[in-house]
């Protein structure tokens, strides 16, 4: 019942919206040309670059590979936990 | 330091499409609420799922197989919950491998990890009864079976049951999902006692069908966190009973339409 009223009165997205949204980036990952063994190991690589300088929470990453007409985006959302201290010369 | 030794839940049905995935994200969660440390193992390589279903999929880096292979540290691959955070863990499955490469040896490395900082680790396992499907149970305490009430589904659950009794399994439960009330009512769906009847194992808990699961799923939040619905208070009952509580079964007649609730009320007054 309150599920009911909240759903009746909510201004928020449908959920069905916000499932096709979230469909459409996991679809366009498992469809991209790039083997998905590939942008795996992009991942890896991308992680590796940026631990080498900051201090970063793995776990709290987030990923997106996206594609819009004939172009690939990727999105990359990396909390920072403290930028690495480094000497003058690096 | 001290160890938890934390508890081997596996969930798993002999056909798919029963359920299982999203009873293992409920049951995850529901332990989450009552604070307890819970690791979620997605072990059903290929056909990864969990992730969406907890809304998860776009934190994944690394995968199970990436553990059992050594290129990443478990605790690196675990994904951390958005609401629970340490206390809800997802281990993803993995997308491009075959079933064979999740071995019993990495399996069993894993689950004793996990067993040290968690509470309770909820493995899903694969349908069916392949390699995988044998890797996946066999370092489990305990097993959950799930099935809807048809023919197939129960079918396929006595085979796996017969299949876990053979590998030494005791403590095998049985979980009832997506009942209709008012089809059991009319006699034309396999009732509760039906359904324990042909498979004799205990029942842990039935969960009625829910509109509410598949709203759930699409915004990828288990709904045992916040629903009133008779699906959210079957999944919290079936976690308060793994943690041990003594709870009467859900009254699944109950569940009225909205409008002859309203009349109800009206009445009443």
């Amino acid at each position: 019942m309150r599920d009911f009223l909240r759903r009746l009165f909510s201004t928020e997205e449908k959920s069905k919206d916000i499932a096709k949204n979230r469909l459409k980036i996991v679809i366009m990952q498992q469809k991209s040309n790039i083997s998905p063994q590939v942008i795996e190991e992009m991942k890896k690589d991308i992680i590796a670059v940026f631990k080498k300088y900051l201090e970063i929470d793995e776990s709290g990453m987030e990923i997106n590979v996206g594609q819009e007409n004939d172009t690939m985006g990727l999105s990359v959302s990396i909390p920072v936990k403290e930028v690495k201290k480094r000497g003058l010369n690096g | 330091m001290s160890e938890t030794n934390g508890k081997v839940y596996v969930i798993t049905s002999g056909k798919g499409g029963v359920g299982k995935t999203t009873t293992t994200a409920n049951i995850s969660t529901g332990l989450a609420m009552l604070g307890k440390k819970v690791a979620v193992i997605d072990a059903d390589i290929g056909l990864r799922n969990l992730d969406v279903i907890m809304g998860l999929e776009n934190r994944i880096v690394y995968d199970i197989i990436d553990v059992v292979e050594g290129r990443a540290k478990l605790e690196t691959a675990m994904i951390k919950d958005k609401h629970f955070r340490e206390n809800l863990q997802l281990l993803p499955a993995a997308q491009t491998r075959d079933k064979d490469s999740l071995t019993k040896e990495g399996m069993d490395k894993i689950l004793n990890d996990l067993r040290k900082t968690f509470d309770y680790i909820i493995v899903d396992c694969p349908a069916g009864i392949e390699q995988g499907f044998k890797n996946a149970t066999i370092g489990a305490d305990h097993v959950l079976i799930v099935t809807n009430p048809e023919v197939s589904a129960v079918r396929d659950a006595d085979r796996i049951i017969g299949l876990l009794e053979s590998q030494g399994k005791k403590d095998i439960k049985l979980i009832i999902n997506r009942i209709k009330p008012e089809m059991v009512k009319r006699g034309d769906m396999l009732s509760m006692e039906d359904i324990l009847d042909l498979l004799k194992i205990d029942l842990i808990g039935i969960v009625p069908e829910d509109e509410g699961i598949v709203v759930s799923a699409n915004r990828g939040e288990p709904l045992v966190r916040e629903s009133q619905g008779l699906a959210g208070q079957a999944y919290r009952n079936i976690t308060r009973r793994i943690t041990g509580e003594k709870l009467p079964l859900l009254d699944i007649s109950k569940q009225a339409g909205f409008f002859t609730k309203l009349f109800k009320k009206k009445t009443r007054k």
